[in-house]
């Protein structure tokens, strides 16, 4: 039985404590790739995309002036 | 949602001033942060938009007749891909030679991208569905997007490509065009989309799906590119007000 489903196993507590302190997740994507097309043709279909993989743009939070 | 929220830098941290000197982005004024750390402090350092994995593979084979294609958070993409390789292992143990179809992939994909988004925790992707039938070579291509909904079309795009490529397809796409015309008219707009689109490499994969030769996912190639039209030297030439 796995720790996350016998309720007195001690591990479930450190658990407990990482998912409250350490742990944190990325709400928004970190790594991510941009358009993918697709064509039907007599026969078949086609897809085409580039191949890279651009880390996250950080959001710009500006204070608005008014 | 404790554990989702980042804990906030003090201000004047150390990783504040960091991001002060290496991290900012020149279209801020620097006041801003004197007195307040931006909020990329809290990320570790990035430079911007940086072009970090310069071969990820976001065109995969689903199954024997299946193409995945994917935007959009490409760590998603991989535990997607996790899950279609389940089905194909199902499918080997049922041992019926019963195959999906790819018409049925895109709709698992849409359930499991709306079942996430349901739960406020999305599987950030957009995804292109596209192979022929294994029963009768009927090509499918459909879109899906990461709040789970799904068009079907004779030619599809997702992310910048839906306002740079689609046009061009409308203009020239037909379904009984023959393969060659096809792959012609898919380096016009991916030129297209390399020239306008900032986040993009001139690096890139076709992948073919058809009856008689299953799936093929092409080896990486570059596009031939002119940067000295005049509209590239002089973006500003005919443009009243802008600068």
């Amino acid at each position: 039985m796995r720790a996350d489903q016998n309720p007195t196993h001690p591990f479930v507590f450190f658990d407990l404590f990482l998912s409250l302190s350490l742990s944190t997740r990325n709400r928004y994507p970190y790594v991510t790739g941009t358009s993918v097309l697709g064509l039907v043709f007599d026969g078949g279909v086609m897809l085409a995309s580039d191949t890279l993989g651009k880390e996250r743009k950080k959001k710009k939070k500006r204070k608005s002036k008014t | 949602m404790l554990a989702r929220s980042r804990p906030r830098p003090p201000l004047n941290s150390l990783s504040g001033f960091l991001s002060l000197s290496t991290l900012l982005s020149s279209s801020l004024p620097l006041f801003h942060f004197t007195l307040r750390s931006p909020p990329s402090a809290r990320n570790t350092g990035s430079y911007g938009s940086t072009k970090r994995y310069k071969s990820f593979p976001r065109l995969t084979k689903a199954n024997e007749t299946t193409l995945v294609g994917a935007g959009g958070e490409l760590s998603d993409f991989q535990y997607l891909q996790d899950l279609l390789d389940e089905l194909n292992a199902d499918d080997f143990c049922a041992d019926d030679g019963l195959r999906r179809t790819p018409a049925s992939l895109c709709s698992y994909l849409t359930r499991v991208l709306y079942n996430r988004r349901s739960k406020f925790d999305p599987l950030w992707n957009s995804l292109v569905v596209g192979g022929v039938d294994p029963a009768d070579g009927t090509p499918f291509l459909g879109a899906v997007s990461m709040l789970g909904v799904k068009y079907e079309d004779g030619h599809v795009a997702t992310g910048f490509g839906a306002h740079l490529a689609r046009p061009l397809f409308r203009e020239k796409h037909s379904k009984s065009m023959s393969r060659a015309d096809a792959e012609a008219l898919l380096r016009e707009a991916l030129a297209v989309c390399y020239y306008r689109d900032k986040q993009s490499i001139n690096k890139f994969q076709i992948a073919v799906s058809t009856k008689e030769g299953g799936v093929e996912v092409g080896e990486p190639f570059a596009l031939a590119t002119e940067w000295g039209y005049g509209a590239f030297v002089q973006p500003s030439a005919h443009a009243v007000g802008t600068w």
